[in-house]
C-alpha cells in the first residue's frame, strides 16, 4: 500500500512540476521572442537611421547592441558585415528576409540552426540608399530554453519525489498505524478514523463468532478429555499410519508409558508387544478386531476398531479393557463347578451302589439298616451340600437378602452355642461363651451361619478334652466376634486358601468329619456382605483364632 | 520433497522398531522354550527368525534407497547408516535365538537341568536387547549406555557357566552332551549380548556422530 500511495503522490507531483514547467517555458518563452523581435526591429530602425545620414562608416563606429549587422546591395552581394570580411561571402539575394526587404521595404525570418540550440532571426530593412540593413541575432531555441531549465527541473522533480516519498510514509504510517495496533479483544474502541469503522464492525462480528465456536469446541475438548481420561479402560487413537493421535491416562498406564512423550509417535514405539502391533494392522486395514493379550501380567480384552469415511480408512480406535479378574473369576467359576460336580457325584454313587444291592436283593436282611443309614447319611451329605451352595448363590446374588436390621450379635452366639452344645460334648469339647450384648445392622440368618460354621469347624478340627471360645466384645465402631480353639490348627501354607470353596486342609481327614467344604467360604461372603473383616491365626498343633470386625 | 524424505525416514524407524519387536520375542519364544523344554515356543523363534530376516532385506532395501534417493546428510545420513548397521546385529540375534531353539529341540538342554547360571543369564541378555531397543525407540543417550556397560554382566554370566560346565563335565563324564550343548547356548546368550551391546553402540552414533568412548575427531556427517 506504502509503495502505491508513494507512486500516485510520485506522479501527481512529478506531473505537475512537468506541466507547470512547460506551461511557464512555453509562455514565457513566446514573451521573449517577441521582446527579441521588437529590440531587433527597433534597432534596424535606428541603425539604418544612423547609416542614412552618416553613411556606411557608422556601422562600422556602432557595432550593433545586439546581433549582426549586415548590409546587402541590391545585386545581393554583401557591402558589410559584423563579423566576417564581406568579401568572402556569398550572395544574399537569395535569403527569404532580404528578397522580402526588397520587395516590401521590410522582410524576417527565423532559421534554426542544424543542432536545434540555437535559432537565429533575422530581420532586414530597406534602407533608402537602396541597399537592405539586415540586424540579426541569435537566441535559444525552445528547445535549448528546455534544455537550460532543464537541471533545475530535474532537481525540483526530485524534490518532488523526495517530498513524496516522505509524504507518502507519513500517510500510509497514519493510515496503517491504527490497524496495526487494534485492539483486538475491543476493535470499536480504537476507531480512529471513519474508513476503519466498517472493517473494526466486522471484526467485532467476526470475533464475537469465533468466540462462540471457541468456547464450544472447548467444551467438546473438555468432554472428551473428562470422558477418556475417567475412563478406566485404556483408550489409543491412531491415525492411518498407526502413530498416536490421543491417549489416555489408563492406557499409557496399561502400555506403560506414563510421562513419556507419546502423541506423534508410532504406536510400536510405546509398546512392542507383536500380538498388539498385529491387532493394530488388521483394524488400520478396516477390520474390526478382538483380542485378549496378556501386558505385564495382566489380561486385556483389546478391541480395535477401524476409523472409516466412506470405504477409508482413516484411523483406528483402541480399548483396552482390564479382564484379569473377571478371567479369574470365569476360573474360579469353572473350576466351582468341576467340584460341585465332584463333591455331588461321589455321595450320589455310594448310594446308587446300595440302592443297586438292595434293589438287585443280594443284601441279607441283616445288613439292611446298615446299608440304609449309609444311603440316608450321604443323601444328608447332598442335601447340606445343596444347601451350602444355595447360600452361596445366595450371597453372589446379594440382591436377594432380606432386609437389613439390628442384630445382636451375642445373642445370635448364644443361640449358635446352645444349638452346637450337644455337638461339643459328643466330641469331648468344652464350648463357651463370654462377651456382652453388641448390636450391629445386618441379617441375622447370615450372621447365624457365620458364627455356626465358625463354631462348627472350631469343634470339629479339635482334640479330645479341648476348649472353644466364642467371644462377642462390643466396641465403638465395629462388634469383634472372636472363635478360639485348642484344636489342631493350619499349616501357614494353607491359612490363605482355606476360604476357597471346597478347599480342605487335609483331605484324607475330610470324609471323617463330614461337612462340604463350603463352611469357611461362605463364612467369608457373610462377612465381607457385613463389610466386616476376617483375620486367620493359627498354629500348627496347638490351635487357631478367627477375628471377625464387624461394623456396627 | 523433503515431507516425502521424512515420510520414508519415519517408514525406517517404524520398520526399525517392528524389527527389534521381533527380535526380543525371538529369543523371549527361544528362551521359553529352553527353559520350559517347550518345542512349540522353540518352533516359533525358528520362525520368527525367518521373518527378521525378510525385514532385514526390506530394511536394507530401503535404506539403500534413501540413500541413493535423497542423497543425505548429517544426522539423516548417520540415522541411515546406523540403522544399516543395527539390522546386521539384529538379524544376528535372531539368528542366535533360533540356533538356541534348534539345540531345544534336541532335547538334551531340559528345564530341569541345573542351568542355573544360563537363566539368569538368559534374563540379562533379554534386558539388554529390550533395553537397546528402547534406546534407539526414545533415542536415549542415557539407557545406550547403560546397555554397554550391562555387557560385562553378561561376560561375567558365561564365564561363570563356563567354569560350572567344565567342572560338571570333570565329575560326570556321560553328561558331555549336556554340557557341550549348554555351554554354546550360554556362547550364543553371550553373543546376543554383544550385538546388543552393538545396537546400543550405533544408537549413540546415530545421535551424537561419534562412536562410544571416542572423545574428538569428528566423523562424516
Amino acid at each position: 500500500m506504502k509503495k502505491r500511495i508513494f507512486a500516485s503522490m510520485c506522479a501527481i507531483a512529478l506531473a505537475s512540476v512537468v506541466l507547470v514547467a512547460g506551461l511557464v517555458i512555453a509562455i514565457l518563452y513566446n514573451n521573449l521572442d517577441d521582446n527579441t523581435w521588437k529590440t531587433l526591429r527597433n534597432e534596424a530602425e535606428y541603425i539604418a537611421a544612423g547609416i542614412e545620414e552618416n553613411g556606411l562608416a557608422y556601422v562600422e563606429k556602432v557595432k550593433a547592441v545586439e546581433g549582426r549587422i549586415t548590409v546587402v546591395q541590391p545585386d545581393g552581394t554583401v557591402l558589410y558585415d559584423e563579423s566576417e570580411e564581406a568579401g568572402l561571402m556569398d550572395n544574399h539575394l537569395n535569403r527569404p528576409e532580404i528578397a522580402q526587404a526588397f520587395a516590401t521595404g521590410a522582410g524576417e525570418a527565423q532559421r534554426t540552426s542544424s543542432t536545434f540550440h540555437q535559432k537565429s532571426i533575422y530581420y532586414a530593412l530597406l534602407m533608402k540608399d537602396g541597399n537592405v540593413l539586415r540586424i540579426s541575432t541569435s537566441m535559444d531555441s525552445a528547445v535549448a530554453t528546455l534544455f537550460n531549465v532543464l537541471p533545475a527541473l530535474v532537481v525540483v522533480c526530485a524534490l518532488a519525489v523526495v517530498l513524496a516519498l516522505l509524504l507518502a510514509r507519513w500517510l500510509t504510517q497514519k493510515i496503517v498505524a491504527p490497524i496495526n495496533t487494534v485492539n483486538l479483544d475491543a476493535p470499536l474502541s480504537n476507531d480512529v478514523y471513519g474508513e476503519l469503522s466498517p472493517l473494526l464492525r466486522r471484526i467485532e462480528k467476526l470475533k464475537g463468532e469465533l468466540n462462540e465456536q471457541m468456547s464450544e469446541l472447548r467444551a467438546r475438548q473438555r468432554e472428551f478429555v473428562a470422558v477418556t481420561e475417567n475412563l478406566r479402560e485404556g483408550m489409543v487413537v491412531l491415525n492411518d499410519k498407526g502413530v498416536v493421535l490421543s491417549i489416555n491416562e489408563s492406557a499409557k498406564q496399561i502400555l506403560g508409558v506414563v510421562g513419556q512423550n507419546y502423541v506423534n509417535q508410532p504406536l510400536l514405539a510405546l509398546n512392542r508387544n507383536l500380538l498388539l502391533s498385529q491387532v493394530v494392522d488388521i483394524a488400520l486395514a478396516g477390520t474390526q478386531q478382538d483380542e485378549i493379550m496378556e501386558l505385564k501380567e495382566e489380561k486385556y480384552h483389546l478391541m480395535a476398531s477401524p476409523i472409516k469415511k466412506g470405504e477409508l480408512t482413516t484411523g483406528a480406535v483402541l480399548l483396552f479393557m482390564n479382564v484379569t479378574e473377571t478371567q479369574a473369576a470365569e476360573e474360579m467359576r469353572r473350576e466351582f463347578s468341576a467340584n460341585v460336580s465332584h463333591e455331588l457325584k461321589t455321595p450320589l454313587t455310594s448310594i446308587s451302589g446300595y440302592a443297586e444291592i438292595m434293589k438287585n436283593g443280594l443284601a441279607s436282611p441283616n445288613d439292611m439298616p446298615e446299608f440304609a443309614t449309609r444311603i440316608y447319611n450321604e443323601a444328608n451329605g447332598v442335601i447340606a451340600l445343596v444347601d451350602d451352595i444355595i447360600k452361596l448363590s445366595r450371597l453372589d446374588e446379594e440382591g436377594k437378602m432380606p432386609a437389613r436390621q439390628m442384630v445382636n450379635v451375642y445373642k445370635v452366639a448364644s443361640d449358635v452355642v446352645a444349638r452346637l452344645q450337644p455337638m461339643a460334648t459328643g466330641q469331648g469339647v468344652q464350648l463357651t461363651l463370654a462377651g456382652q450384648p453388641a448390636f450391629i445392622s445386618g441379617v441375622e440368618g447370615l450372621l447365624q451361619e457365620v458364627v455356626y460354621n465358625l463354631c462348627e469347624n472350631a469343634i470339629k478340627y479339635n482334640k479330645q478334652g479341648g476348649r472353644v471360645t466364642v467371644e462377642v466384645l462390643p466396641g465403638k465402631a465395629e462388634v469383634l466376634l472372636r472363635v478360639q480353639d485348642t484344636g489342631i490348627g493350619i499349616p501357614q501354607n494353607q491359612q490363605n486358601r482355606v476360604f476357597e470353596r471346597f478347599y480342605r486342609v487335609d483331605k484324607s481327614h475330610s470324609k471323617g468329619t463330614g461337612g462340604t467344604g463350603l463352611g469357611l467360604s461362605i463364612v467369608k461372603h457373610g462377612v465381607l456382605y457385613h463389610n466386616g473383616t476376617i483375620e486367620l491365626q493359627s498354629t500348627e498343633g496347638q490351635g487357631t483364632t478367627v477375628t471377625v470386625r464387624l461394623p456396627a | 520433497m523433503r515431507g516425502r524424505f521424512d515420510e520414508q525416514l519415519d517408514v525406517l524407524h517404524t520398520q526399525m522398531i517392528e524389527m527389534g519387536a521381533l527380535c526380543e520375542t525371538a529369543i523371549a519364544c527361544a528362551i521359553k522354550g529352553l527353559l520350559e523344554g517347550d518345542a512349540e515356543n522353540a518352533t516359533r523363534a525358528i520362525a520368527i527368525d525367518e521373518e527378521i530376516d525378510r525385514m532385514e532385506r526390506d530394511i536394507e532395501t530401503l535404506c539403500l534407497k534413501l540413500l541413493l534417493q535423497q542423497q543425505p546428510v548429517a544426522s539423516d545420513l548417520r540415522k541411515i547408516s546406523s540403522a544399516l548397521k543395527m539390522i546386521t546385529d539384529m538379524e544376528r540375534i535372531g539368528d542366535q535365538a533360533a540356533d538356541i531353539a534348534e539345540i531345544t529341540k534336541l532335547n538334551n538342554v531340559k528345564a530341569s537341568d541345573d542351568t542355573f547360571t544360563i537363566r539368569e543369564m538368559s534374563m540379562a541378555a533379554i534386558h539388554m536387547v529390550t533395553d537397546s531397543i528402547d534406546a534407539y525407540v526414545r533415542q536415549d543417550l542415557e539407557l545406550a549406555h547403560a546397555v554397554i556397560a550391562a555387557d560385562d554382566e553378561v561376560d561375567n554370566y558365561f564365564n561363570e557357566a563356563k567354569a560350572q560346565l567344565a567342572q560338571l563335565l570333570g565329575g560326570n563324564p556321560n553328561r558331555a552332551e549336556y554340557v557341550i550343548d549348554a555351554l554354546m547356548i550360554a556362547k550364543y546368550l553371550e553373543r546376543i549380548a554383544d550385538h546388543a551391546t552393538n545396537i546400543a553402540e550405533w544408537v549413540v552414533f546415530s545421535i551424537t556422530g561419534r562412536h562410544e568412548g571416542e572423545n574428538d575427531g569428528h566423523l562424516p556427517g
